[in-house]
């Protein structure tokens, strides 16, 4: 078997065995058949094997490794679920992956103040089953829900469909335990037992979304919210993505805050409705998921409103889910769109570019503009209401053309909203795929401020390494490999 | 050293100057930048410069029927930079959330005099680490905020507010409870006591608001009635206990919100003002640094990299 595969050097023995004296050995992964799991995150386009795999069962054993990989002189990698969409847990130089699936336990809970202690391995759906029975739930619901974990969640400030009002991971994080790259295990924020104010700098919020750089989150306190008392969910089917793009605008400016407002195009459209069977009308151009959702009263002529609002943008019809296992069936297929895309193309690559709301209609023509251009099919199924787009960029990676020209398409597409004014991520982080969009968007003394900060946290460099910055040494040292089949 | 910039430029320079002379800016004054850049009504965000006065941003935002849900009293008296040096925020805070949930860019003068953004203008952006957290709430210790892009909300339609009488702690923590496990969803639970409307010794009052649609409104009112907030209030209130404090020097305590009635026990019969939803407790005490806890090694390490000649205020005390 031909796996490019990593031999331990004399270096990595050194650290293997040192690792064991603190780790059972059900706990290190150094077989390279069992390191090819972790190669790779969602986004496939570059992988690296690690070295070494290490899984640890609470917040000592990872400050014990973390001195331990200090002493060898060893990068180190959180890894969650590995369902992060840029390459932020990419194994490069060899790095030790610390994965955190192990510790994964919703820990404490207290109802009254609505708040639970919850390890960073813990599945983000987890939660919410955990406390649903009380009435609460955890609100950020990224589509990965039930596989992504808190820590993952916390690493790239994750959203989902309903963070349109809800807010994303920041806003539901009152505190974090965090291992410093120095071995120091420290807590940043609110604790459990603790009042939500606690003075200083909130380094808390600093950490949410540094992609896993500043340290190995290791305990998480959530907030908890209560289930809204009613939902509405309409499906407003439309015969141009620009018409969904204007009525959403239209809703946005009418005063109504949903809390999801999602558009699927018709090419996935289509591949959701042959895999999951939900009646999609596969003739319609766009279709536009709004879900209004707070208390009973009043909810009724929200809905109403926004049904005008679909028709007044020539909406065909405009569906609602009439029971609570239709709802639950129409968002099951709208976050599983992803996993559809297997029948339209052997690979994707999605992008995650923002632009301001009401820019919308402009992007998506665009995308439909840049498709034809290089010649390859984009659906998009995304949180129209943030602005915040997701291009599938379909490919097949024997097609060496066709990788390239994805990867350019989207660029092309990811510059644009810069142009327009958006960013070039809304929630799945930069990690080492758009490292280089960085200098597009910042400038240097933005990026030198996000350097000290990162210093202040990491100054030897040695916790998830050669991320988010434009990094000239990653070109030559980590291209793009083939995917491996075994 | 006292900073009068009429330009960020300006006060770059200015800055850079006092970096090198290592001269401690004791005040920067920032009424020339006082004009919002750009309101996107449509997108509903909008970018203003830090020495706007919040009265005047809020009037600005509310002509299309919009605003920035933070509610500080006297906002005639603070401007942008105020309300975000401090993290101040109001009675609304239960249902709206802080600063930090609506701020989605900063511009941002560092000491060396360096002029950087943090985040975007977008509603939803992970692009780079959230520096913009740590300048909210820092009181310029890390450098001085020139702009903020917000997100904002439409003004909700209706509003009411009620209040209920606490005549001991004990009745105080079961009304808190009723609020609690009721399925009202409040903007405000605020209590406080002293001031000019409430003369018993140990009387307390919560308040309770409502904010949404007309219908959403009249549905909670309908129902707090039952919980005994039958009557009307206003956030009057809050204004008396500020107008003649200062914010930076009054006692916060912050606890869950189930210890806030031990909390106010303790107070025995001094006046406070208590964001009850939120277990924050302004006492009528004056703040003693003294008894408060040193700043961590990180913190201290992150004044060292951003402000390493220390020309910029302290950091911002610990709880």
């Amino acid at each position: 078997m031909k796996l490019g595969m990593h031999r331990a050097t004399q270096d990595e023995s050194a650290l293997l065995a040192d690792l064991r004296l603190i780790l059972g050995s059900p706990q290190i992964l150094s077989d390279p058949l069992e390191l090819l799991v972790y190669e790779c995150d969602a986004y496939t386009l570059e992988k690296k094997i690690p070295s070494i795999v290490v899984l640890p069962n609470s917040p000592f054993e990872v400050a014990e490794i973390v001195r331990c990989c200090n002493k060898h002189q060893a990068p180190f990698i959180p890894r969650g679920a590995g369902t992060n969409l840029s390459g932020a847990i990419l194994p490069i130089e060899n790095a030790v992956v610390i994965s955190l699936t192990r510790m994964n336990q919703v820990q404490q809970v207290d109802l009254e103040n609505r708040r639970a202690l919850v390890e960073a391995g813990c599945v983000n759906i987890w939660i919410t089953n955990a406390v649903r029975s009380a009435g609460l739930l955890y609100a950020p619901d990224p589509s990965s829900q039930t596989a992504c974990t808190i820590g993952g969640n916390v690493a790239t400030n994750s959203g989902g469909p309903h963070t349109l009002k809800y807010g994303v991971t920041t806003n539901h994080v009152l505190g974090l335990e965090m291992v410093l790259p120095d071995g120091e295990i420290v807590w940043l924020g609110t604790t459990l037992e603790g009042g939500e104010e606690t003075g200083g700098l909130d380094l808390r919020g600093a950490v949410i979304g540094s992609e896993g750089m500043f340290g190995i989150v290791t305990r998480v306190v959530v907030n908890l919210s209560q289930i809204p008392q009613s939902w509405r969910t309409l499906l407003g089917v439309f015969a141009s993505v620009d018409d969904a793009s204007q009525a959403v605008s239209d809703i946005i400016a009418s005063g109504i805050v949903p809390a999801a407002l999602e558009m699927m195009d018709q090419l996935i459209t289509q591949a959701v409705e042959a895999a999951y069977h939900f009646g999609f009308p596969l003739d319609a151009g766009a279709l536009l998921i709004v879900e209004l959702d707070g208390l009973e009263e009043g909810l009724e002529q929200q809905a109403m409103e926004v049904e005008r609002l679909c028709k007044a943008n020539r909406a065909t019809e405009v569906r609602r889910a009439r029971t609570d296992k239709e709802r639950a069936d129409l968002w099951k297929c709208r976050k599983r769109a992803f996993g559809a895309i297997g029948r339209l193309s052997p690979n994707f690559l999605t992008q995650d570019g923002v632009v301001p709301r009401s820019k919308l209609p402009e992007i998506m023509r665009f995308i439909q503009h840049t498709s034809a251009e290089f010649g390859l099919r984009i659906p998009n199924v995304f949180h129209a209401g943030d602005g915040n787009i997701h291009p599938l960029i379909l490919y097949d990676e024997s097609n060496p053309d066709e990788v390239k020209r994805a990867v350019q398409a989207g660029n092309r597409i990811l510059e644009r909203c810069l142009e327009l004014g958006g960013s070039v991520s809304g929630e799945h982080g930069i990690g080492v795929e758009k490292a280089d969009f960085m200098e597009k968007q910042f400038s240097q003394p933005d990026l030198d401020a996000m350097r000290s900060l990162r210093r202040m946290f990491d100054p030897l460099h040695r916790c998830n390494p050669h991320k988010m910055f434009p990094n000239g040494k990653r070109c030559m040292d980590f291209a793009p490999r083939r995917q491996i089949s075994v | 050293m006292r900073l009068e910039p009429l330009t960020e430029i300006e006060l770059g320079t200015q800055l850079a100057k006092a970096s090198r002379e290592r001269t401690p800016v004791e005040c920067v004054d920032l009424s020339h930048f006082n004009r919002i850049v750009e309101h996107c009504p449509e997108d509903l965000t909008a970018t203003v410069q830090s020495g706007m006065r919040l009265d005047t941003l809020q009037h600005a935002l509310g002509e299309r029927g919009q605003w920035v849900p933070l509610d500080p009293a006297l906002p005639e008296t603070l401007t942008v930079l105020d309300v975000l040096n401090h993290d101040l925020n109001g009675p609304r805070r239960f249902g709206f959330g802080k600063a930090r949930d609506y701020v989605l860019g900063l511009r941002v003068a560092l000491a060396d005099g360096s002029l950087i953004r943090t985040g975007g203008k977008v509603v939803k952006n992970v692009a780079g680490y959230d520096l913009g957290k740590l300048f909210i709430g820092a009181g310029g210790a890390l450098g001085i905020i020139v702009e903020a892009t917000f997100k904002l909300l439409p003004r909700p339609r209706a509003e009411l507010f009620f209040g209920k009488n606490c005549a001991s702690v004990d009745e105080l923590s079961s009304v808190l409870a009723s609020l609690r496990s009721s399925s009202l969803r409040p903007s405000i639970i605020d209590c406080w006591r002293g001031g000019p409307s409430l003369t018993s010794g140990n009387g307390m009052m919560v308040v309770l608001g409502f904010s949404g649609t007309e219908a959403e409104v009249a549905w909670q009112a309908h129902h707090a009635a039952a919980l005994g907030f039958s009557k009307p209030s206003d956030l009057s209130y809050d204004r008396d206990f500020w107008i003649s404090r200062s914010r930076l020097m009054t006692r916060r305590v912050s606890v869950v919100p189930t210890g806030l009635a031990a909390a106010i026990a303790g107070l025995a019969s001094m006046p406070f003002l208590a964001r009850a939803g939120n277990g924050v407790l302004y006492t009528a005490e004056i703040r003693d640094p003294g008894h408060e806890p040193p700043s961590t090694r990180l913190e201290t390490r992150a004044k060292m990299a951003f402000d390493p000649n220390h020309i910029l205020p302290s950091l911002p005390p610990l709880l």
